[in-house]
C-alpha cells in the first residue's frame, strides 16, 4: 500500500474565488479516493460545494477509479452574477405606430383597388394621435438582477440595470406609477430616449394618399398641398402652404391659405374664425370670422359672417354673402362676369333663425298642450286618483323640462342676434372699378350696374334705409339709380 | 351622493331620476319596490333613499320598519299620494324624514330633498 502522504490531494482556488480545483495526483490508491474525500478535501480549503458539485465529483472519482494511472483534476465554480436589465419604454398599444403601406400599394387610382375593395385608401393615417389625459406609455423600471456566488459561498452583489432615461417635456408627465401620460392632445413623437406629444401636425409634404385624411384636434401645418378628395378637419388653426384641390377643408379656428384653393367647384371650406388666402377660385365658402384675399376670388360661393377685408383683391363671379364691412378692388371683371354681393346677408344665420323660431313654437304649443291635459285631470274632480297625481307629477316635469328647452334657446335667439346685429355692417367699398354685370343687393333692394363705375366709392343704406353710395367718407350720401339700374329683390 | 328610488312605476323612477339628474346626482339605485329595495339597500349603501308607499310585494312603510331596525340614520323621504294626515303622522313615526304628495313638481322635489340633507348633515 503506497504511502498516501506522498501523494496528497491538493486544491486550488482561484484568485477571485470563482473556481476551485482539486488535484488527484496519478497513482493515488483508488480505494482510497471516495467522493466524501473529495468534499472533505474541498471544504478543507473553505469551499462549499453547491449543487452542481457532486455530480462532478462523483464523475471524477468514478473516472480515476478507471484508470488510476492519470492525475485528474476536478473544478468547481462559482456562479457569476446576472446584471439586471435595464429600463425601458414600453408604447401603449393604441400609441405604436402603424407600419407603412408599401409603395406598391398606394394606388394611382383607388377606384381600381379591386384586390381590397374594403380599405378606404383616403383613410390611411400614419400619425399616432394622444388625447389629453390618456397614458401613451410606460417607463418599465430596471431590473435588480440576480446576486452570484463564488466557491467560498460568498454572495457576489447583482449590478442592477440602468433606468430609461426618458428625456422630460411639458407635454407629458410620468406618474408613480410609470405611466407616461399626455398633457395636450397631439402627435406622438417617438425617438430613442425622446417622447413627446407635439400639439401642431407637421405634414411635410401634401395630404394625398400618403396621409390619408387629416382629423386633428391641435393646430396642422401643411407643408405643400391637398390633393383632390382629401379631407383636413382640424379643431384649431391650419397653415396649408400649396395648393388646395378640391378637398374638404374645416378648420375650428383661424385659416391660412399661403398659396390658395382652386376647388373646381367641388371642394368646400368652413372657418370657425378667420381665413386669409392668396387666391380663392371655385371654392364653396363658409367663415365665422373674416375673410382676406390678397389676389382674386373666382367663381366662388361665399357665406362670410364676419367681414371681407380684401383691398388688393377682385372678386370676380359667383356669389358673396356678408355680414360685415366688404372692401375690395374690383367688384366683377371687365368681360362682364356676373357677380353677386349680398351686403349684410347670412343664408347661415337666416336658418338658424328659422329652424330656432320653428323649434321655440313647438316648445310653447307643448307646453300648452301639457298644461290642457293637466287641466283636463284636475277638472275631473275634487279627488284625483292615485294614477292621475302620479300622471300629473310626470305632466309637471315634462312641461319644466320644456319651458327649460324653451328659455334656453330663446337666450341663444337673443345671444345670436345681437352678435349678428354687432357683426352686420351692410356696406361695400370697392377701391377701382365696378365693373357691369355686378349686383350688389342690400335689403330688398338690387343695384345692377351696366357700366363700370371708377372707385373708390361706398355703397350702403341712406338714413331712410335706401341704397346709397357716396365718393368719400366725407361726400354726402347719393341716391344709387344715378349709377345703377335697381331692381326689387327676394 | 348615491340616491335610492323606491317605486314600482318606472315612469316614476324616470321622472325622479330626470329631477336628481338636474341637481348633479347621477349615482342612482333603483328599487320597483320594497323587497327589491330590502335586497339592494345593504350592498347600495345609499345616502338617501327616496320611498313610495303603496307598492306590490313589501309596501313603502313595510321597507321603512325592516330598514330602520338596522338603519336609523339613512334620511327616507316617503313620495306618494297618500295625502291623509294619518298617513303622514304613521310615516313619520315610522321613521321617514320628510314626507312629499304626489302630484308634486320638480322644484318640489327639489327642496324636499335639500331641505333633508341639510336637516341630516
Amino acid at each position: 500500500m503506497p504511502s498516501p502522504g506522498l501523494l496528497e490531494l491538493a486544491v486550488n482556488v482561484s484568485r477571485d474565488q470563482m473556481m476551485a480545483t482539486l488535484q488527484i495526483p496519478s497513482g493515488y490508491p483508488a480505494h482510497m479516493l471516495t467522493p466524501d474525500v473529495c468534499v472533505a478535501q474541498f471544504e478543507a480549503n473553505g469551499v462549499v460545494i453547491g449543487r452542481d458539485g457532486l455530480p462532478r465529483i462523483d464523475a471524477a472519482v468514478s473516472a480515476y477509479r478507471k484508470t488510476p494511472s492519470q492525475a485528474i483534476q476536478v473544478e468547481l465554480t462559482g456562479t457569476p452574477p446576472v446584471k439586471g436589465a435595464n429600463g425601458y419604454l414600453e408604447l401603449a398599444e393604441a400609441c405604436r405606430p402603424l407600419q407603412p403601406a408599401a409603395k406598391d400599394q398606394t394606388p394611382d387610382h383607388p377606384d381600381e383597388d379591386q384586390a381590397s375593395p374594403s380599405v378606404d385608401h383616403y383613410a390611411r393615417n400614419p400619425f399616432v394621435l394622444a388625447k389629453r389625459g390618456q397614458v401613451i406609455a410606460h417607463v418599465i423600471p430596471p431590473g435588480d438582477g440576480e446576486d452570484g456566488q463564488d466557491v467560498t459561498g460568498a454572495s457576489i452583489p447583482a449590478h442592477p440595470g440602468k433606468p430609461f432615461p426618458l428625456k422630460p417635456h411639458d407635454s407629458i408627465i410620468i406618474d408613480a406609477y410609470g405611466r407616461v401620460i399626455a398633457q395636450v392632445d397631439g402627435t406622438l413623437e417617438h425617438s430613442d430616449t425622446n417622447l413627446r406629444v407635439n400639439s401642431v401636425l407637421r405634414i411635410n409634404g401634401q395630404v394625398d394618399f400618403e396621409t390619408g385624411h387629416i382629423d386633428f384636434d391641435g393646430d396642422v401645418e401643411i407643408a405643400k398641398g391637398v390633393c383632390d378628395n382629401f379631407k383636413v378637419h382640424v379643431k384649431r388653426n391650419a397653415v396649408i402652404q400649396g395648393v388646395v384641390e378640391a378637398a374638404e377643408l374645416r378648420i375650428g379656428r383661424d385659416l391660412t391659405l399661403i398659396t390658395g384653393m382652386f376647388a373646381k367647384d367641388k371642394g368646400t371650406l368652413h372657418a370657425g374664425r378667420a381665413c386669409h388666402a392668396k387666391f380663392l377660385q371655385q371654392t364653396k365658402a363658409e367663415t365665422v370670422g373674416d375673410l382676406t384675399v390678397d389676389k382674386e376670388i373666382v367663381n366662388c360661393d361665399l357665406v362670410i359672417s364676419g367681414a371681407v377685408r380684401s383691398p388688393n383683391a377682385s372678386l370676380i363671379g359667383g356669389t358673396c354673402h356678408a355680414v360685415g364691412e366688404v372692401i375690395l378692388k374690383h367688384l366683377g371683371s371687365e368681360t362682364g362676369t356676373p357677380t353677386l354681393l349680398h351686403l349684410g346677408s347670412s343664408p347661415q344665420y337666416d336658418r338658424l333663425m328659422d329652424t330656432a323660431t320653428q323649434k321655440l313654437e313647438g316648445l310653447a304649443e307643448k307646453a300648452q298642450s301639457l298644461q290642457k291635459q293637466i287641466d283636463m285631470i284636475h277638472a275631473g274632480g275634487s279627488r284625483i286618483a292615485a294614477q292621475h297625481k302620479e300622471d300629473i307629477t310626470e305632466l309637471w316635469c315634462v312641461q319644466m323640462s320644456a319651458q327649460e328647452e324653451h328659455d334656453k334657446l330663446k337666450r341663444l335667439i337673443e345671444s345670436l342676434t345681437e352678435r349678428y346685429r354687432a357683426a352686420r355692417s351692410a356696406r361695400v367699398t370697392v377701391l377701382h372699378t365696378i365693373h357691369p354685370e355686378s349686383k350688389v343687393i342690400l335689403g330688398g333692394t338690387a343695384a345692377e350696374f351696366v357700366k363700370p363705375i371708377r372707385g373708390p366709392i361706398t355703397i350702403m343704406s341712406d338714413p331712410c334705409g335706401e341704397i346709397a353710395f357716396r365718393r368719400a367718407a366725407s361726400d354726402p350720401l347719393q341716391p344709387m339709380r344715378s349709377i345703377a339700374r335697381l331692381a326689387h329683390w327676394s | 351622493m348615491r340616491i335610492m328610488l323606491v317605486d314600482d312605476s318606472q315612469t316614476m323612477r324616470n321622472v325622479q331620476k330626470k329631477i336628481l339628474a338636474g341637481l348633479g346626482h347621477t349615482d342612482i339605485v333603483e328599487a320597483s319596490d320594497g323587497q327589491d329595495a330590502l335586497s339592494k339597500v345593504g350592498a347600495a349603501n345609499p345616502e338617501l333613499i327616496l320611498l313610495d308607499w303603496n307598492m306590490p310585494n313589501l309596501d313603502g312603510m313595510g321597507f321603512l320598519k325592516a330598514f330602520r331596525q338596522k338603519n336609523k340614520a339613512t334620511p327616507v323621504v316617503m313620495v306618494t299620494t297618500e295625502a291623509e294626515k294619518a298617513r303622514v303622522v304613521e310615516a313619520i313615526k315610522a321613521g321617514v324624514n320628510n314626507y312629499l304628495v304626489k302630484p308634486f313638481t320638480p322644484d318640489d322635489l327639489k327642496s324636499k330633498i335639500e331641505v333633508t340633507l341639510a336637516r341630516a348633515a
